[in-house]
C-alpha cells in the first residue's frame, strides 16, 4: 500500500467546533484584569522604590560627613616672588600680600606675579624692630625702636568672595594705627625683638620681648576702651606689667589669648609657662609650668593657639604633635584649678614641625615639616588630609581666615597655592561614635551639644548619648508595656467572655489611635508633676497590685467548688477590678506617704553601716539626690515609661491578641478534652503556637517605641546624657531631630548629623523588622502555622 | 439527684435531657443509658443533635455562648452539673477524639504525655511507660517507635488520628467519646481504627458518632438513632439494622432520607 497516496485524496479540512458563546470571556474583563494586575505590581514596586528612595536620600545627605578634606594645588600659577618679608593672605585667598622692609606692603597679582607696593609711614620716623602676622584679623602687630607697639591693618580691597569691595573699589589699603608705648614711663627698654597681640573686644593686650643687654625681658601692656552710652571712647593703656621675674630662661615664643586674660610663654629651656590675669589684684600670675611637654627632651618648635584659644597646638623638633587644653585639674591640696594638660596626641610628622597655620572659623589647622604637610582637626585629632612627600621645603606658609586656601613658599621664592575643600571637618567616625576629650572637660566623653552660644564653640556631635537615650526610653516603655499588654492579650483572648471581648478590643484599638502629642502633653504637664512626690506610692502599687491579685486568686481557689462554679469562667475580673482599684487608690493617696519616711529611715540606717547615712532629707527624692547622689528630675524615664508604654500597649495588645485568638480551636478543644486547665492550655499550647505573632507584636511595639517622637520630646526633658537612672531624663534620636532640625542650616554639619540620626533610626527599624520577620518565619515553621 | 436503686447505675445515664443554643432547642427530652465496655453508636442525619449530645457528656459545650440545658446527665450516678463537679476532672475521666485529627505541634512523645504533664506527672519512667502502652493500645507503636521525638505532623492522616486516640487514652479515661473519628480518613485507615475500637472497649466505654451505617454495624454493640433532636430508637445494633421498630429508623438506614 502506498502511503503517499493518502494525502492526495481530497478530504475536507477538520474544523474545530466553535466555543459556545456562554463560555467566552469578554474583552473588557480581560483588559480590566490585565490593567489591574499591572497596577497592583506597579503599586508594589512604588512602595519598594519609595523605601529605597528614602534610604538613598538619607545616604546622600549623610555621606559627606565621612568625606576627607580635598586639598588641591593650583599648578597653573605659581609665581616666583621675593623671599624677604612676611606674607599675608586676604579673606578670599585671592590677593596675597608681602610685608617688606618695614615700610611697604606689596600686593601680588597672582596672574602675572607682579607686586604692587602700597607704602606706609610711621610717625616720627620710627623704625620697625619686630612684627608678626595675625591671619585671623588680617593685620600686622608691630613694635618700633621707640619702644612702642601698634597695628598695621591691611585691606586687600576684595571681599570674602574675591570680588572688588564696594567701599574701596578693589583698591588695597594699608592703615597704620596709633602707637602706644609698652612701658608706663614711655621710655624704651632695650630693643623689642618679638611681640604678640590679642584682641578681646574692649580690651587689647600686647606682649613684647625686649633684648636688654644679654637678658630677654617680657612685658605686658593692656589697652582698654572705656565705652559710654554716647561714644565708643578712646583706647587707653590700663596696665603695664613685667613677667620677666616669673620666667626662668629666655622666652622664645609668646601667646596671648583672645579673652585677654591668659598668656603662654615658651622658653629656650623648653618650658611652657602659663600666666593668668588676676582681676582683683590686676596682676599677671604664673599658674603653671609645663616641663618636658612631649614626655621627653624633645624641643618645642611650634606653639600656637587653636581656634577658641582654649587650647594650644604644640609641635616638636622631632615631629611630635599634640594639643594642650585648659581643663579643671585637682591640685595636691585638693583645690581644682583650670590648667593646661595634654588632651590629644597626633601621629608624629617625619621631621621637625616648621610651620603652623590655623582656621579662624573652626579647629582645623595645617602643620608642615620640611617634607610633609598635614591638615588636622583639633577636636577629633583626625588627620583630614596629608601630603606625605612634599617635593619642596616650605620657608613660609600662610593661610586665609577660614583656611580655605593657603600659600607655601619654597626656598627659590616660588609660591605654591593650595585650595582646601573641607566642609565637615568636625565630623567623622571618631566624632560621631568615639569618646572625645573636649576642651574644658577633664576626661574623654560621649557628648551631644551641637550648638553653643559663641562663635568659637566646640560642637559635640557624638550620637552615642542619643542612641543611648533612644534605647533607654524604649527599655523603660517596654518594661512597663510588655507585661501589661501581653497579659491583657492572653486574658482577652482566652479567659474573657466573648461578649466583653467585643467591647474591650475596639476600645484598645481606639487607645492606639490617641495622638501621641496628647499623650506627651498629658505626661509632661499633668503626670510628671503629679508623680514627682508619688514615687513610694508607685513602688507600693507595683508591689501590692500583683501581690494582692495573686493573694486574691489563691484565696479564690480555696473557696468551695460550688462558689467557684457560680461565677462562670472569665468573669473573675468583676471581683478583681474593685480590689485592684481600692489598692491603687490607697497606695496613691495614703500608703505612699505613710511608708515614705520609714523607708528613708531604714535606708539611712543600712547606709550608715558603711558610713554614708548622714544625708539630709526625709522624702524619697531627697534620699535619691542626697543619699544616692543621683539626679532626680520631674520629667524622667519613669514618666516616659508610663506614657510611652501607654502608646505601645495597644499596638502589642492588638497584634498579640490576634495571634492568640487565631490558634486553631481544634487544638484548644483537644487540650480541653484532655483535662488541661485554661492556664495550662494557654501556657503549653496557645503561647507556643502564637509565639510568632507575639514576637511580631513585640517587635512592632519596639519599633513604635524607638521611633516615637512627641512623647519623648515633651516628657523627657531632652537632656542628652548617658545615665540609666530611672529618675533622670534622656534625649532620643527622634526627639533630637524634632528639636534641632528647624534651627540647623541646610547642608551644614549639624544638619547632616541630624539626618544621620534619621538614617540610624531607619536602619534600626529596618534591622529590627528583618530580625522579627526571620524569627517569625522560623517559629511559624516550627509550629506549623499557616 | 441520686437514684438509690439496688443495682449499679449505668455508666452514663442521660435523663430527660434537653439542650438549647440560645432560643434554639437542639435536643428534646432525651433519656438513654450507655452500657459499660460497649461501643454505642449515635447515628442520624446532619443536624440531628448527635454531636451535641456527645459533646455534652464531657461538657465541651459549656463555653459556647448562650447555651443552657434541662434535665441531667449522670456518670456513675453523679450529675455532671452538680455544683461540686470540677470540669477539668470530668474531662480527665471522659476522653474525646475529634472528627479532624488534631495533634499538637509537638513531638509524638509530647503529644501523648500531654495529659500526664498537665496533671503534674512528670516522672520519666511513668511517661515512657504511658507512651508505649498508649501507642500499643492505639496500634501505632510499631509504626512510630523509632521516631517518637519527631514532629507529630510528619505522620499520615490515619496515623495522626490514631495518635490522637493514643493521646486520649493515655490517662486511662473511663469513657471515650468519638466524634466521627474516621470522617477525614481513607478506607484503610478507617479499618485500622475500627479494629482498634474493638480492642479498646475491653477497658473503656466508647460512644461514637458516625454517618457511616456500615461502620456502625461493624463496630457498635448498641445504636441510637436521633432525628431532629429527638431520640427515635435505641437498641442493640443488630436489631436496629435488621428489624427497626420505627418507620423513620428504617427509612434512614435504608437510605431513603438522610
Amino acid at each position: 500500500m502506498n502511503q503517499d497516496d493518502i494525502p492526495t485524496q481530497e478530504q475536507p479540512a477538520y474544523q474545530p467546533k466553535p466555543v459556545p458563546k456562554r463560555f467566552l470571556v469578554s474583552k473588557a474583563t480581560l483588559w480590566c484584569d490585565r490593567i489591574m494586575t499591572k497596577l497592583i505590581i506597579g503599586g508594589g514596586f512604588t512602595v519598594i522604590v519609595a523605601v529605597f528612595g528614602i534610604l538613598f536620600f538619607l545616604l546622600a545627605v549623610t555621606l559627606p560627613l565621612f568625606k576627607e578634606a580635598e586639598v588641591l594645588e593650583d599648578v597653573k600659577t605659581s609665581p616666583v616672588v621675593p623671599t624677604d618679608g612676611s606674607w599675608g593672605l586676604d579673606a578670599s585667598g585671592k590677593r596675597p600680600y608681602l610685608f617688606r622692609h618695614g615700610k611697604e606692603i606689596d600686593f601680588l597679582n597672582q596672574e602675572d606675579g607682579t607686586l604692587t607696593p602700597v607704602p606706609f609711614t610711621l610717625p616720627d620716623n620710627e623704625q620697625i624692630t619686630a612684627y608678626t602676622y595675625h591671619s585671623g584679623l588680617g593685620l600686622y602687630p608691630i613694635a618700633t625702636d621707640a619702644g612702642k607697639v601698634g597695628l598695621i591693618t591691611v585691606k586687600s580691597g576684595l571681599n570674602g568672595h574675591g570680588d572688588p569691595d564696594v567701599e574701596t573699589g578693589g583698591k588695597p589699603e594699608v592703615k597704620v594705627g596709633e602707637l602706644y608705648p609698652v612701658t608706663e614711663s614711655g621710655e624704651p627698654i632695650g630693643k623689642i625683638i618679638g611681640l604678640t597681640y590679642a584682641d578681646a573686644g574692649d580690651k587689647k593686650v600686647f606682649v613684647t620681648l625686649h633684648q636688654d643687654a644679654d637678658k630677654v625681658r617680657t612685658f605686658v601692656m593692656s589697652l582698654e576702651q572705656s565705652r559710654s552710652l554716647v561714644s565708643d571712647g578712646e583706647l587707653e593703656p590700663t596696665g603695664y606689667f613685667e613677667l620677666s621675674e616669673q620666667i626662668d630662661g629666655k622666652p622664645s615664643k609668646i601667646l596671648a589669648n583672645m579673652a585677654g586674660d591668659g598668656i603662654v610663654v615658651v622658653t629656650d629651656k623648653n618650658e611652657i609657662v602659663y600666666f593668668a590675669f588676676d582681676e582683683n589684684t590686676e596682676t599677671w600670675n604664673k599658674k603653671q609650668t609645663i616641663k618636658q611637654a612631649f614626655g621627653n627632651d624633645e624641643g618645642i618648635s611650634v606653639c600656637e593657639w587653636l581656634f577658641g584659644d582654649m587650647s594650644f597646638v604644640l609641635g616638636g623638633k622631632n615631629g611630635s604633635l599634640s594639643i594642650f587644653s585648659l581643663y579643671p585639674q585637682t591640685q595636691a591640696d585638693g583645690t581644682t584649678t583650670r590648667l593646661f594638660g595634654k588632651t590629644k596626641e597626633f601621629e608624629p610628622l617625619n621631621g621637625p614641625i616648621t610651620h603652623y597655620i590655623s582656621s579662624y572659623i573652626n579647629r582645623s589647622f595645617l602643620v608642615t615639616s620640611p617634607t610633609q604637610m598635614k591638615l588636622c582637626y583639633g577636636t577629633t585629632a583626625d588627620t583630614r588630609w596629608e601630603e606625605p612627600k612634599l617635593n619642596f621645603s616650605p620657608i613660609q606658609v600662610v593661610g586665609n581666615h577660614e583656611l580655605t586656601s593657603f600659600l607655601a613658599q619654597d626656598a627659590e621664592g616660588k609660591l605654591h597655592r593650595y585650595s582646601v575643600d573641607d566642609k565637615h571637618p568636625e565630623s567623622g567616625t571618631k566624632a560621631l561614635v568615639g569618646k572625645i576629650w573636649y576642651e574644658g572637660y577633664d576626661a574623654p566623653k560621649w557628648m551631644w551639644q551641637s550648638v553653643g552660644g559663641t562663635d568659637d564653640y566646640e560642637s559635640k556631635i557624638s550620637l552615642m548619648p542619643l542612641i543611648f537615650g533612644t534605647l533607654k526610653g524604649t527599655f523603660y516603655a517596654l518594661i512597663f508595656a510588655v507585661p501589661v499588654a501581653l497579659l491583657a492579650a492572653v486574658y482577652t483572648s482566652h479567659f474573657m467572655p466573648a461578649s466583653v471581648k467585643k467591647v474591650v478590643k475596639p476600645l484598645m484599638e481606639i487607645m492606639a489611635s490617641l495622638p501621641s502629642v496628647v499623650l506627651g502633653f498629658f505626661g509632661a504637664l499633668y503626670l510628671a508633676p503629679k508623680m514627682e512626690d508619688k514615687v513610694p506610692a508607685i513602688i507600693m502599687m507595683a508591689i501590692l497590685i500583683p501581690a494582692v491579685a495573686i493573694l486574691f486568686a489563691w484565696f479564690w481557689t480555696t473557696r468551695p467548688i460550688e462558689w467557684r462554679n457560680k461565677i462562670s469562667h472569665g468573669l473573675e475580673y468583676i471581683v478583681m477590678i474593685p480590689v485592684i482599684l481600692i489598692i491603687a487608690w490607697v497606695c496613691w493617696c495614703y500608703l505612699g506617704y505613710w511608708v515614705e519616711e520609714p523607708i528613708v529611715d531604714m535606708v539611712r540606717g543600712v547606709m550608715s553601716l558603711w558610713g554614708s547615712g548622714d544625708f539630709q532629707g526625709t522624702t524619697f527624692p531627697e534620699l535619691w539626690r542626697n543619699g544616692f547622689d543621683m539626679a532626680y528630675e520631674q520629667r524622667n524615664s519613669l514618666v516616659v515609661g508610663f506614657i510611652m508604654g501607654f502608646a505601645v500597649i495597644p499596638v502589642i495588645f492588638t497584634i498579640s491578641e490576634d495571634a492568640l485568638s487565631n490558634v486553631p480551636p481544634s487544638l484548644i478543644a483537644a487540650s480541653e478534652a484532655l483535662g488541661a486547665s485554661r492556664w495550662q492550655i494557654v501556657k503549653t499550647i496557645v503561647i507556643p503556637i502564637a509565639s510568632a505573632g507575639i514576637f511580631s507584636a513585640l517587635m512592632i511595639g519596639l519599633g513604635r517605641a524607638v521611633g516615637e517622637t512627641m512623647i519623648v520630646l515633651m516628657a523627657t526633658g531632652n537632656t542628652p546624657i548617658m545615665d540609666w537612672n530611672i529618675f533622670n531624663g534622656m534625649r532620643t534620636l527622634s526627639a533630637n531631630i524634632a528639636t534641632e532640625l528647624p534651627e540647623a542650616a541646610q547642608g551644614s554639619t549639624h544638619y547632616r548629623v541630624l539626618f544621620l540620626g534619621g538614617l540610624i533610626l531607619f536602619s534600626l527599624t529596618f534591622v529590627l523588622n528583618t530580625i522579627a520577620e526571620i524569627v517569625r518565619q522560623r517559629l511559624r515553621k516550627r509550629y506549623h502555622i499557616v | 439527684m441520686n437514684d438509690t436503686k439496688p443495682y449499679e447505675p449505668p455508666i452514663i445515664q442521660v435523663d430527660d435531657f434537653s439542650f438549647f443554643y440560645g432560643d434554639k432547642q437542639v435536643l428534646h427530652n432525651i433519656s438513654m443509658d450507655f452500657e459499660e465496655n460497649k461501643v454505642t453508636a449515635l447515628i442520624g442525619p446532619s443536624g440531628c443533635g448527635k454531636s451535641t449530645l456527645l459533646r455534652n457528656i464531657n461538657r465541651m459545650n459549656d463555653l459556647v455562648p448562650g447555651v443552657h440545658h434541662q434535665g441531667d446527665i449522670r456518670i456513675d450516678g453523679t450529675s455532671l452539673y452538680d455544683p461540686k463537679v470540677e470540669v477539668i476532672s470530668l474531662r480527665k475521666r471522659v476522653g474525646m477524639v475529634f472528627q479532624k485529627y488534631n495533634p499538637f505541634p509537638k513531638s509524638i512523645y509530647e503529644n501523648i504525655v500531654f495529659p500526664l504533664r498537665v496533671a503534674g506527672r512528670n516522672s520519666r519512667s511513668e511517661l515512657d511507660e504511658t507512651v508505649e502502652r498508649s501507642l500499643k493500645g492505639a496500634a501505632l507503636w510499631d509504626e512510630v517507635k523509632d521516631k517518637l521525638h519527631q514532629s507529630a505532623y510528619g505522620l499520615s492522616g490515619g496515623q495522626q488520628q490514631r495518635l490522637c486516640i493514643a493521646r486520649a487514652i493515655a490517662n486511662r479515661p473511663q469513657i471515650l467519646l468519638m466524634d466521627e473519628p474516621c470522617a477525614a480518613l481513607d478506607p484503610i485507615a478507617t479499618l485500622k481504627i475500627e479494629d482498634l475500637m474493638e480492642d479498646l472497649k475491653k477497658d473503656l466505654t466508647i460512644v461514637i458518632v458516625t454517618h457511616n451505617m456500615q461502620q456502625a454495624t461493624r463496630i457498635s454493640d448498641k445504636t441510637a438513632f436521633l432525628y431532629l433532636g429527638n431520640l427515635i430508637e435505641y437498641g442493640d445494633t443488630a436489631q436496629i439494622f435488621t428489624n427497626p421498630k420505627e418507620e423513620q429508623t428504617e427509612a434512614y438506614i435504608t437510605g431513603r432520607f438522610s
